[in-house]
């Protein structure tokens, strides 16, 4: 649906759906400002890392819908998963998500979340991501274009400001079951854990 | 016993605005001082060389261009160039042009995207916003070429896939003219930038005595004083018939190794100016394979080099008499940067210039562990 | 330097123009190592490569040596046995071999006695054997983790195979509906002529 240049304004889609009551007015506030600031945490995962930094400068600009990057996990709302992850990565992963704040999304790039993708016997890749963490918008190509990076954005935008079912309220509930594939896939260990001993340990073979 | 409670550990780690890439550095700190680095890697392997030895050359060909993330071209070079040696096959002149040409506009690419990196390092936040969109600009001729913007899938053993399209040299010749009078602004604003000079100059440097002994490849070395290249001491493809220069300085720092890409970026230019006037407009494009379904490798190894932007890239590849390839080996300029050079020279520098010399040696995770 | 090296009746064998080969016993090739080194100036080390010969059960290992010029590459090729395979480690002359045989004892599960770090490279938590050699299984180490790929997936297949039993149920299904059709006719005229 083509929305337009001025048909997004708040105001004025207000006005179409009518009068309503006065708590309801304002989650529809709150979840039309949340979809207009979209903060991204600065890590690229895998392949699809190259093609981050054209989508953020100039040419491709996504800093006009309200898009920019973070540094740290607890000031982030979404995590881009630019491509393959390995089990290396996965236990990095799983403790940056956990650290972001709710509402936090994820977003990935590429076929090898999907099914494994080019790299489908290879014996340390995970084959289908959608076990282990929620995935709200896959985006599909080796790699998407800029321009396909911003329509993933912009889908996401929709689901926000219609008010879906999310990726964390999935996790929330279903903790138990996504606990379980994840020890049985990792092994049991989900490092680093809280009792490390950095101060003694000799990085034998640990992170 | 108070020296010890002092250190403080930090990981410089995976998920940081200041590294290259998904890798790790582990710094033991006293005050801002580092005393001990240590490098982990194993992020991103994803075991390329056991894949390899399940497919055959035509399987190969798609997925060996990954390997290195900023930089496809080398790696198809290198592969498409050890099959032809282990069977033996000859390209046409055309062809050798027009990958000759395919490498050196990668290698302005490149130099590009390390312009935004090492800038970006140390918070002069405008010359990424230029330098990556000048590289959009290569970009677009690409995806004429050959259909992809980052990777490629080009160079086959045996030629190229595809011919050059019409009016493609004409557009080529132009972006060289922009491209050179554009570098007077980067001039003006990065390469004489006082805060670039005072915390570059004297920061990051490689002694001359041991450097060839202790294998550092590329700017490396040439920013020491030593004029080493791989298109002129053991020259392919067309580099014996073109004119080129090595620039080479003398301090070691991570200043002079910034000033010899900019002086690479002219050498570049000037490589593709002599291909789009000696371009031969005649000539086989691909050479074809006999039997490609059932096309097999002699019993032989080989070990081939190309010059990639950052250094010397080297393949070993090993073939028994079936389809199948048998060993390919795969080692870039990266692994001895990353490990023996970094932990070294980390040794004695502050913490806020860590993410300034990782980017000024070019390193580059996904080539480490394959 | 290559005619030197001929002259003092070394077996060279010339593989490419910048490329070249020796082959030694295992015996002699901390000697020879050091002979290149100190007597006919090949300073670096490029890599240490690596094959495994499954059916003469025994590894193939490659030195990659240059001399300061660097325009041309020797490599000085060894074999040594599968079962319990050592090397001597050469990383007091060369620091960049400290990582590579780093590498190797993890991959491929080589020892090097005397060397200081042989910890992990890229792998964690690690307990199968050394993934780069032949005897590791890939595939079925994938489809023994995850049940994804096995239950769902049908890309695992021989083209011709699927081929023929597709052609082979198509000429059933059509054999059938020419018995049908037969069939009906007769059942058709049976009425006109009874």
């Amino acid at each position: 649906m083509d929305i337009g240049f001025h048909g997004d304004n708040f105001k004025w889609s207000m006005e179409e759906k009518g009068t309503k009551s006065a708590q309801s007015l304002i989650e529809e506030a709150i979840k039309w400002f949340r979809s207009k600031s979209i903060f991204v945490i600065a890590y690229g995962t895998g392949c699809g890392a190259i093609e981050m930094p054209p989508t953020f400068t100039s040419r491709y600009d996504a800093e006009r819908m309200g898009i920019t990057g973070v540094a740290t996990p607890r000031q982030a709302d979404v995590i881009i998963l630019s491509g393959y992850l390995a089990y290396k990565t996965l236990r990095r992963v799983i403790r940056t998500y956990e650290q972001m704040q709710k509402p936090r999304y994820i977003i990935t790039l590429g076929s090898c979340p999907i099914n494994g993708g080019m790299y489908w016997d290879s014996y340390n890749t995970i084959k289908k991501l959608d076990d282990f963490i929620p995935i709200d918008v896959c985006v599909n190509g080796c790699m998407p274009r800029p321009e396909a990076v911003i329509e993933g954005f912009m889908l996401l935008q929709e689901r926000i400001k219609n008010g879906e079912e999310a990726g964390w309220e999935k996790y929330d509930k279903e903790l138990e079951q996504y606990k379980k594939n994840q020890n049985k896939a990792l092994g049991g260990h989900i490092e680093p854990s809280y009792e490390t001993d950095w101060y003694n340990m000799n990085s034998g073979g640990v992170a | 016993m108070d020296d010890i409670k002092k250190i403080v550990k930090i990981f410089h780690g995976p998920q940081h605005p200041g590294i290259t890439g998904n890798m790790s550095v582990e710094l033991d700190l006293i005050g801002e001082t580092i005393q001990r680095a240590q490098t982990h890697v194993g992020y991103l392997h994803r075991g390329f060389e056991k894949l390899i030895e399940r497919r055959t050359v035509v399987q190969g060909f798609t997925i060996v261009c990954r390997i290195c993330v900023p930089e496809p071209d080398p790696n198809e070079e290198n592969y498409a160039r050890a099959v032809e040696t282990l069977a033996g096959l000859e390209i046409s002149e055309k062809a050798k042009y027009i990958r000759t040409m395919v490498l050196e506009m990668s290698r302005i690419a490149v130099q590009f995207m390390w312009m935004g990196g090492q800038a970006g390092s140390m918070g002069l936040g405008l010359i990424p916003q230029w330098s990556v969109c000048d590289r959009d600009y290569m970009l677009d001729l690409f995806e004429e070429l050959t259909g992809g913007r980052v990777y490629h899938m080009y160079a086959f053993p045996g030629g190229v896939r595809r011919d050059i399209p019409e009016g493609f040299l004409g557009r080529l010749s132009k972006l060289l003219d922009y491209y050179e009078k554009r570098m007077t602004v980067y001039d003006n604003t990065f390469f004489d930038n006082t805060t670039f000079k005072a915390r570059a100059i004297g920061v990051g440097i490689v002694k001359k005595e041991e450097a060839l002994k202790n294998g550092y490849v590329g700017q490396t070395l040439r920013a020491c004083g030593i004029e080493r290249d791989v298109r002129k001491d053991m020259p392919y493809l067309m580099y014996d018939k073109l004119e080129f220069d090595i620039p080479t300085r003398e301090e070691g720092d991570v200043y002079a190794r910034a000033m010899v890409r900019r002086d690479e970026i002219f050498q570049s230019i000037r490589i593709l100016r002599q291909i789009i006037e000696q371009m031969p407009s005649e000539g086989d494009i691909l050479q074809k394979i006999p039997k490609h379904r059932k096309f097999t490798l002699p019993k032989n190894d080989v070990y081939i080099q190309t010059e990639s932007a950052r250094g010397a890239m080297s393949y070993y590849m090993a073939g028994d008499g079936s389809e199948k390839i048998r060993r390919m080996q795969v080692k870039g300029p990266s692994l001895i940067h990353g490990f023996t050079l970094l932990e070294k020279m980390l040794v004695g520098s502050e913490l806020a210039d860590v993410a300034m010399i990782m980017n000024s040696l070019g390193i580059c995770p996904p080539e480490i562990e394959r | 330097m290559i005619e030197k090296l001929r002259s003092l009746s070394i077996e060279i064998e010339q593989k490419n123009e910048h490329l070249y080969k020796v082959s030694v016993d295992f015996q002699d090739l901390e000697s020879t190592l050091l002979r290149f080194l100190n007597e006919f100036n090949y300073i670096t080390l490029d890599s240490i490569n690596y094959r495994d010969d499954i059916e003469d059960e025994k590894f193939c290992i490659t030195y990659c040596l240059q001399t300061a010029k660097r325009d041309h590459v020797i490599m000085i090729q060894t074999f040594i046995n599968r079962e319990e395979a050592t090397l001597p480690t050469m990383h007091r002359i060369w620091p960049q071999a400290e990582i590579m045989e780093r590498e190797m004892h993890e991959m491929l599960g080589v020892d090097f006695p005397g060397h200081p770090t042989l910890i992990d490279f890229a792998l964690e938590y690690w307990d199968d054997i050394p993934p780069l050699r032949r005897d590791f299984d890939t595939l079925k180490y994938v489809e023994g983790m995850d049940p994804f790929r096995k239950n769902q997936r049908d890309d695992n297949l021989d083209v011709k195979v699927e081929m023929k039993r597709i052609r082979a149920e198509k000429k059933a299904a059509k054999l059938k509906e020419e018995e049908a059709a037969a069939a009906e006719k007769e059942n058709n005229e049976e009425p006109n002529n009874g």
